[in-house]
């Protein structure tokens, strides 16, 4: 889900900046609300270097794999740190492996790290009710995995078919809305399973972690 | 006087590279389309960097786009040309198809030519003292700096995994797989309080770690103007060709 340079139009790039600045400015402001903003940027940072090389780890899903995403579970764990370690994962892909692109980078973060943010705020009132019991606390986990993704998805593809330079036949338009929705269903329920069971893993090995930020 | 790109100031290169990136994504027109290409090839000439390199830059993302540019082609709406079995090529998605690959590939020259020209920490200064905040280029530095380790980690971990008679069959392994991930977050999250507590100790926190005052010389100069003329220029010829004033 990175949309490369050259296919959005300048007005695009630029929004998606604008807003990527506020949604950083956003972040930023409530880090430096605390005691010592700068005690968290190791973790931040080590955070931001795991979830990058967590998704190198690719499922096989016949015939096919996907590759996990994990940006509800970097909201859960990263808190407001969440939305600046998505634009610098995605910088990095940017350079070093040409996934995404520098004039997009703005739009890529909007449509990563919106769901990251949302994710914090769903974990930080769902916490309150579910920690206790392990299946609700799966549930909440799968339901904010999935959703993430879902909701990353949906603005994805709403950017680049209503920003596409040419005018799309509209039958085709949507047959190809119908197919990318129905080819991200296995990568929701994966990362929904994958971050049920990660919290419960940490709850188990490193409570500590999840504690939110 | 040298011109040479690797020499020019860091911040000069970042603001000349987006300025040319955002003024090829502006570009319409299918005439100004080999004069982009032609430009993000001089500047890559310029950088005395190899062809093989630039190759290999383009060939990873390059599905994507060829993708996107085959649907426009197929399903856009237009005049037919050329009618394949139960689908037609238009003449406007080819025209489309042409605009995003070219702009994709010549703003793709430009990125390339701007990293492998430049150190990666200079890229970083120039950006803390283009106004991005200092927590924000600290995390690129430590994440840069903890990407290739926890990439190591995770390599042992999956040789572990294969030498113990693991075989990743998707779905039927994933708590295999989260225990995996799992590890790797409470390691960094272990190995974090440990940093931190070494960073504080060598002064960490008591003076702007990354900002650094970086001096013009007459080659930036001289740079940055090139790159606004053809900026200035490519806008409003497109501008001119969009009004159909040329």
């Amino acid at each position: 889900m990175h949309i490369p340079d050259g296919i959005l139009p300048v007005a695009v790039c630029a929004s998606g900046y604008g807003l990527t600045g506020l949604a950083t400015w956003y972040s930023l402001k409530k880090i430096k609300e605390k005691e010592d903003p700068r005690k968290e940027i190791p973790k931040a940072s080590l955070g931001t270097a795991a979830f990058f090389v967590a998704s190198w780890i690719s499922i096989p899903i016949p015939p096919a794999s996907v590759h996990l995403v994990l940006t509800g579970l970097l909201g859960i764990l990263l808190g407001y740190y969440a939305f600046p370690a998505v634009l610098i994962s995605l910088f990095f892909q940017a350079v070093m492996f040409q996934h995404g692109g520098l004039t997009t980078l703005g739009v890529n973060a909007i449509i990563l790290g919106l769901p990251a943010i949302l994710a914090h705020y769903t974990y930080t009132i769902g916490k309150k009710f579910l920690y206790k019991n392990n299946l609700k606390y799966g549930i909440l986990g799968f339901i904010i995995g999935s959703l993430s993704i879902g909701i990353s998805v949906i603005l994805f593809y709403t950017i680049v078919i209503t920003f596409i330079p040419a005018n799309i036949d509209v039958n085709a338009e949507k047959i190809a809305s119908l197919a990318f929705v129905i080819s991200h269903i296995p990568l929701m329920i994966i990362e929904g399973i994958f971050t049920a069971f990660v919290l419960i893993y940490l709850k188990k090995v490193k409570p500590e972690m999840l504690e939110a930020k | 006087m040298d011109i040479g790109l690797n020499n020019l100031n860091p911040k000069l290169k970042i603001i000349g590279a987006m300025v040319l990136a955002f003024t090829f994504s502006f570009i319409k027109s299918i005439e100004l389309l080999p004069v982009i290409f032609f430009i993000s090839l001089v500047i890559y000439y310029l950088s005395k960097l190899p062809l093989s390199l630039l190759l290999k830059r383009w060939i990873i993302p390059a599905p994507f786009v060829i993708l996107m540019g085959l649907f426009m082609m197929f399903f856009s709406e237009g005049q037919t040309v050329l009618t394949i079995g139960y689908l037609s090529i238009k003449k406007e998605g080819i025209y489309w198809a042409l605009t995003i690959i070219t702009k994709f590939l010549s703003i793709l020259t430009i990125m390339v030519t701007l990293f492998q020209t430049t150190h990666f920490i200079d890229i970083v200064r120039a950006l803390n003292s283009l106004g991005v905040p200092a927590i924000l280029t600290d995390i690129i530095i430590f994440t840069y700096r903890y990407i290739f380790e926890i990439g190591k980690q995770l390599n042992k971990m999956q040789i572990s995994m294969r030498l113990r008679g693991f075989r990743n069959r998707g779905l039927k392994n994933i708590i295999s797989l989260v225990s995996l991930v799992g590890t790797i977050l409470v390691r960094s999250y272990e190995q974090s309080e440990k940093v931190y507590n070494a960073m504080i100790l060598r002064g960490y926190g008591h003076k702007e770690s990354v900002k650094q005052d970086l001096k013009l010389c007459k080659s930036d100069i001289l740079g940055v103007f090139i790159v606004v003329a053809i900026s200035i220029g490519l806008i409003t010829v497109q501008i001119g060709l969009s009004w159909g004033g040329f």
